[in-house]
């Protein structure tokens, strides 16, 4: 018979609580519009109408002469199909009503503070998406997603891509009208005139849609690129407070050549592989006007989730049982054979920005 | 056939829908349409000029002509109503007794769907720039629809290139033009069955600026001299339309 010591019997060890190995969640480092400005549609579709304004000049006409006909402005519709995701996680009541908690040996209840971790942790996948989604749209112009629903951080092995309409000549070095590169000199060269590069995009964002530049989302070496320019330098030892806010914070200062700079280079997600993918190159930087409703909308689409599970006498009582929800929402399931509980999640949504034109992916280092 | 608002196939923001408004009017003080208006016999009227699939939007300038007979349809076609007067240019100039032209994809297509996978049509042009303008019938026996290569009998006669494939029921002979706006389906509201619409602003006078007129596949500013003078020839008569082009002036 093997014999045991009596600490593997009756031993105590403390309970010392719960160690968060990894922060849960990605960073959020978008401005809050990107979150806040929704739209609700019925559905996972959408129609936008979409109009082009009028920025030609009339024609010249003699005095007493008949008047020339103009032609009316076109009308466009632009259709959304969301994305929408939907998974479940089950929990076995059977081991839940015997759990200690983290930090004592007392039992939980219903295994509560168990339940609750797992649940906030798989609301996080969804969290997770969104910002991701908004990430990719930024960065790229395009979400990817492979067969199996992953979120891919490049077009390689994608079998579902959603496209922002952003054209060729508002990435790299941004040749936005064909007449050349707005960055025609790398900015890792000192005597690069940045200011004039983003005076210049000003320019041509003015004649391309009229929508003013304001922010800059910028990748880990921009900071670097700026720091020993010429023209930066001359900038700052005019301007004591934007120089006092560069040594403060080892970030561009906000304002600088009027953009608001904001820095996106720890945004990332885990892949399917627990592979990290950033979706920022270290040397871009993400022109964009304002986030407001006229470039940008968040749009939540909508499901039906139920609110009970009993048989009910018709179809209309059974139809009026389940409830439109938009967005992301959850529910929990319980079943007896054998006793599970089983929570859904799911999210309907697409961010859009909705001017492709007015969104320039620069690549500022070459 | 699809609900109206389903928006069909994968996550994704589709390319816009436009709706393009064009005027073929220089000016809007003189412009007459005909009272009562007209009909339109849609199974014999296509713009292949329009991107697919909106053949089916006869767009503003697109030349019309009155159906009087049946000869060269393969649809038997509304007496009395009006179809597209051009179908397609060929795309370049082809030899007395030649056995072959080439089309546009679209307007071999359109020659398939108007007149048949064989079957005969008018081709009307000059023999060579600024030349005479005439009208032969070509009997052909087979349409390439990915190259647009026509099989035919000999040719009698040269022709320059963007001649016209024209019908022979009557409307090869343009007496109007789709009127300003944004174009005339021609189908029901599931844009595939064809329909006799209604062509109720029916365009008999005015002045019309020429670079809008859409003649086959192949711009206006593109045709030969003799080609363009034959459309406004055409289109102001003594006993029809009035028409002035501002192009004269």
């Amino acid at each position: 018979m093997a014999n045991k010591s009596i600490q593997q019997i009756l031993g105590y060890v403390s309970l010392t609580g719960v160690i968060q190995q990894v922060k849960t969640g990605i960073p959020d480092n978008l401005p809050p519009a990107f979150s806040n400005i929704t739209k609700r549609v019925l559905g996972d579709a959408g129609r936008y109408a979409q109009v082009v304004g009028t920025r030609q000049t009339s024609r010249l006409t003699m005095y007493g002469a008949p008047a020339a006909e103009r032609a009316l402005k076109n009308i466009e519709n632009v259709d959304v199909k969301l994305l929408h995701t939907y998974e479940s996680i089950k929990m076995n009541p059977l081991l839940l009503q015997a759990l200690r908690n983290y930090d004592n040996y007392d039992v939980q209840q219903m295994g509560i503070e168990e339940v609750d971790r797992q649940q906030s942790e798989f609301r996080r996948y969804f969290d997770n998406l969104r910002l991701s989604a908004m990430y990719s749209m930024l960065a790229n112009g395009a979400i990817w997603f492979d067969g199996n629903g992953n979120l891919l951080p490049s077009s390689s092995g994608a079998k579902v891509t959603v496209l922002f309409q952003v054209p060729s000549g508002n990435q790299s070095q941004l040749n936005v009208d064909g007449s050349g590169n707005v960055i025609s000199t790398s900015w890792a060269a000192a005597n690069t005139d940045i200011p004039k590069q983003i005076r210049t995009l000003r320019v041509k964002a003015a004649i391309q849609h009229g929508y003013p530049l304001k922010y800059a989302f910028y990748g880990v070496n921009v900071p670097s690129y700026l720091a020993p320019n010429n023209y930066v330098q001359n900038y700052l030892s005019r301007n004591v407070t934007m120089a006092q806010k560069w040594l403060d914070q080892a970030e561009i200062p906000d304002g600088l050549f009027g953009l608001t700079w904001v820095p996106v280079y720890t945004s990332f997600f885990l892949d399917q592989n627990n592979a990290g993918q950033t979706f920022f190159g270290g040397d871009q930087v993400i022109f964009t006007p304002d986030i407001t409703r006229d470039v940008y909308e968040l749009i939540e689409g909508s499901y039906m989730i139920p609110t009970q599970f009993n048989a009910t006498a018709d179809m209309a009582a059974a139809l009026g049982s389940l409830k439109p929800i938009w967005g992301m929402a959850s529910y929990g399931v319980p079943s007896h054979n054998p006793p599970t509980a089983e929570l859904f999640y799911l999210d309907t949504f697409l961010p859009v920005w909705k001017i492709g034109i007015a969104l320039y992916q620069a690549t500022v280092a070459f | 056939m699809s609900l109206p608002g389903l928006v069909p196939g994968l996550p994704g923001i589709r390319a816009p829908k436009i709706a393009t408004h064009k005027i073929v009017f220089f000016q809007g003080d003189w412009l007459s349409d005909l009272a009562l208006g007209k009909l339109i016999d849609g199974n014999n009227a296509s713009d292949p000029s329009n991107s697919s699939p909106d053949q089916i939007v006869l767009q503003p300038g697109l030349l019309m002509g009155k159906i009087t007979g049946t000869t060269g349809d393969a649809i038997t076609p509304v007496s009395g109503a009006y179809g597209a007067s051009i179908i397609d240019n060929i795309q370049s100039s082809i030899a007395s007794s030649a056995t072959s032209l080439t089309l546009t994809v679209a307007g071999a297509t359109e020659l398939v769907r108007r007149f048949g996978s064989s079957g005969t049509f008018n081709l009307i042009g000059p023999p060579a720039a600024g030349g005479t303008v005439a009208t032969n019938v070509i009997t052909y026996s087979a349409v390439n629809l990915s190259t647009g290569v026509v099989t035919c009998s000999a040719v009698a006669a040269a022709y320059y290139q963007n001649s016209f494939v024209c019908p022979q029921d009557g409307s090869q002979t343009p007496l109007t033009l789709i009127p300003d706006g944004y174009g005339i389906l021609v189908t029901d509201n599931d844009f595939a069955t064809r329909l006799t619409v209604q062509f109720p602003c029916f365009p008999i006078a005015g002045v019309i600026n020429p670079a809008q007129i859409i003649a086959g596949t192949t711009a206006y500013g593109s045709l030969d001299s003799s080609l363009q003078t034959w459309i406004k020839t055409n289109l102001s008569t003594a006993t029809g339309g009035k028409f002035v082009f501002s192009d004269s002036y």
